[in-house]
């Protein structure tokens, strides 16, 4: 496999793998006949980005394989791309161009940097796995908004910077962009941020009833890097909530990035109450066995709603809970955050974690919905979800069940 | 004025006047890698030698026409200060200093023992700074005879400044080879997460000189090279040799605001191969 980027390409190249780096940790590398595609997961897989290069991007792209043949793929330490372009706002000046290259059973990739002064840089980044990623998603939903990069960046500007989710609620007049608060939050201890959006400000505007929906900012604010510098207008296309949130950029027939992203599943006040009576009902509270449950589900490739829905839904309760959680320590020990305090349990050191998830919280300063410190507090169940994962070369994850196709 | 100037001469051994203190102090910023340097003062000029656990040496020679006034009252003079708090008394009025004035300074030192003076004065506004100075410890002296090198490299420093931009960081040692065949030029780094060869032909056209009679590689410590890679983001040219010992000889010609010329030399000892 091997392929060219010209001087001005190496430097979106550059960013789309900056934006990537902020979702998730090891970088997935598919060749598919005429595109290149990026693709990352994040360590709770409550959030997925990838990019697609078109061929066009190239100025030379030869995947060297027969159609027969398995297309080229594997999976890199994000890390170690990034060294390789650490300052993609020079790159343009001094680079003429990229070369990017691994032959199907190598244990490197070879990217090539070729100076405009006749010098070159070449490095080889270490392949951890020849595996693939793969999401399925759906592009057509009933609600579409598609916004300049620097209304949303003029926007989400305003939040503090520690903020982690925002709602977004729509109207077919306006569009609402405020703070989440946490069921257990005092809500008049926090900084509530509100901003309005006439439906004139977005370049596209499909909305029907009335809707609020909550995610994460930092995918947004790793999109919004990428489109503000690419000077690319975003869309953002959503369900109810529950349903993930895709966030698009695209440069139309070159290359387009997509970030799925999980949004909490009620963003009313009533969010963890609700969900546990919601889930409860099908899944029981014994949340353990809903991952047991997951596990050969995935395996079989054959995931039903009930379960997908199960998987979304615990994705987000955790966040929920975990926040008011770590705010609220004491109170969460005996009201109805149990489901949290299950997933640690057999370990003896309960208040310790919550100790330790209070000062973690409160030395962050970067707004960061914390997977890392949720996967530490749900480690041994989310682990448990993942090993099937490690045996199969392809990862099916279960974001929208109804996005779901199965082809073999 | 004269007068009281004229009478107050003759009690110091050393006295130096500098119109734009801007012309000093980013060369010794850039050699500011460890607090204690060596100052030599001889009628030539100003030598400040910077070591590093006897491997690495940086020396600035800044020359007595950058000041416009230089009287040295004995035929040497050597003494050790503490560069860190001399660079922060240099730049001491640099941020509160409005567009187009400069900053003027007095050096003065009186006799063996006592303290270098420093007189700072922006727009009016003097500070009188004062910095303890000690007796001279020894330093090292490294053999780098002109005569018979091996290999030299003159490069643009600002196309090498870019292409050494973003090296990888966590390598731990760098390996440098110059050789009369092709790569020419080639530094090799090495991390877990990433190898990377940077290679420079010779006719690239950030060369500016090349010669090399026979091939020649070594590896150093990337925390030793660091101080050299921040002073080829500072020169204008930058110039590259390896003794055959490997020992490596950077030298880096900068520019100052005055348009004027200060060398800095930087020795760096290589890694020995364990095997």
């Amino acid at each position: 496999m091997k392929c060219n980027i010209l001087g001005q390409n190496v430097k979106v190249l550059a960013r789309a793998l900056h934006a990537l780096a902020r979702v998730g940790d090891d970088l997935f590398i598919d060749m598919i006949r005429d595109r290149l595609l990026l693709r990352t997961v994040n360590s709770t897989q409550s959030a997925f980005a990838e990019f697609i290069f078109l061929n066009r991007f190239f100025t030379f792209y030869n995947l060297e394989t027969d159609y027969n043949d398995e297309p080229p793929k594997c999976k890199i330490s994000m890390k170690s791309f990034l060294t390789v372009f650490k300052t993609p706002n020079s790159m343009d000046r001094m680079i003429d161009g990229c070369e990017l290259s691994f032959e199907p059973d190598a244990s490197q990739l070879i990217l090539k940097i070729q100076f405009s002064n006749g010098s070159t840089k070449t490095h080889f980044l270490p392949i951890i796995e020849c595996e693939s990623l793969q999401v399925k998603y759906k592009k057509n939903v009933p609600y579409k908004i598609t916004a300049s990069a620097k209304l949303l960046t003029g926007a989400v500007k305003n939040f503090r910077v520690n903020e982690d989710e925002i709602t977004l609620s729509v109207s077919p007049q306006k569009t609402f962009l405020k703070t989440h608060v946490d069921t257990n939050t005092e809500s008049s201890k926090i900084v509530h941020t509100e901003l309005c959006l006439l439906a004139g400000e977005f370049e596209y505007y499909n909305v029907g009833n009335p809707l609020s929906i909550t995610f994460c900012l930092k995918q947004l604010r790793a999109v919004m890097m990428f489109a503000e510098s690419t000077s690319l207008p975003i869309t953002i296309l959503f369900d109810t909530p529950g349903r993930p949130v895709l966030f698009c950029v695209s440069n139309e027939a070159i290359y387009e990035g997509n970030f799925v992203v999980s949004s909490l599943s009620n963003s009313d006040s009533q969010v963890t109450s609700s969900q546990e009576s919601d889930s409860s009902g099908r899944i029981s509270s014994n949340q353990p066995a809903v991952i047991n449950r997951v596990k050969p589900a995935l395996t079989n490739k054959t995931v039903n709603t009930l379960e997908s829905d199960a998987k979304t839904q615990l994705v987000s309760s955790c966040a929920t809970s975990l926040s008011s959680a770590s705010k609220n320590r004491r109170q969460s020990r005996d009201d109805e955050n149990m489901d949290f305090e299950f997933d640690c349990s057999n370990n003896c050191n309960d208040a310790m974690d919550c100790n330790d998830v209070d000062n973690q919280r409160l030395s962050m300063n970067e707004s960061n919905f914390d997977y890392s410190l949720m996967n530490k507090v749900f480690g041994r169940g989310f682990q448990l979800s993942s090993r099937p994962f490690l045996a199969v070369t392809e990862k099916v994850l279960a974001y929208d069940s109804d996005g779901l196709e199965f082809s073999d | 004025m004269n007068t009281s100037s004229s009478s107050q001469r003759f009690n110091y051994l050393f006295e130096a006047k500098l119109d734009n203190v801007k012309n000093l102090s980013p060369v010794l910023k850039a050699i500011n890698f460890k607090d204690n340097a060596t100052i030599f003062i001889n009628d030539k000029g100003l030598k400040v030698v910077v070591e590093d656990s006897k491997c690495v040496q940086a020396s600035a020679f800044v020359g007595e026409d950058l000041f416009q006034e230089f009287h040295l009252r004995t035929d040497q003079l050597v003494f050790c200060l503490d560069l860190t708090v001399m660079v922060e008394c240099l730049s001491i009025l640099d941020n509160c200093s409005s567009a187009g004035t400069t900053t003027a300074l007095n050096m003065y030192y009186k006799s063996i023992g006592s303290p270098l003076k420093l007189l700072i004065e922006e727009g009016g506004i003097i500070t009188d700074c004062s910095l303890k100075t000690k007796d001279a410890i020894e330093i090292l002296e490294f053999d780098f005879p002109v005569e018979n090198e091996l290999n030299k490299i003159i490069f643009r420093a600002s196309d090498l400044k870019e292409i050494l931009n973003d090296i990888d960081t966590n390598s731990e040692s760098i390996e440098i080879l110059i050789s009369p065949n092709p790569p020419h030029f080639r530094i090799t780094t090495n991390s877990i997460t990433n190898q990377c060869y940077i290679d420079i032909p010779k006719n690239s056209e950030a060369v500016e000189i090349f010669s090399s009679k026979s091939p020649i590689s070594a590896k150093y410590k990337y925390t030793q090279l660091k101080p050299a890679i921040k002073l080829i983001a500072v020169s204008s040219k930058t110039s590259i040799r390896i003794n055959e010992e490997g020992l490596l000889c950077f030298q880096f010609m900068i520019k100052t605001v005055s348009k004027l010329v200060v060398y800095v030399e930087y020795l760096c000892t290589p890694l020995v191969d364990d095997e």
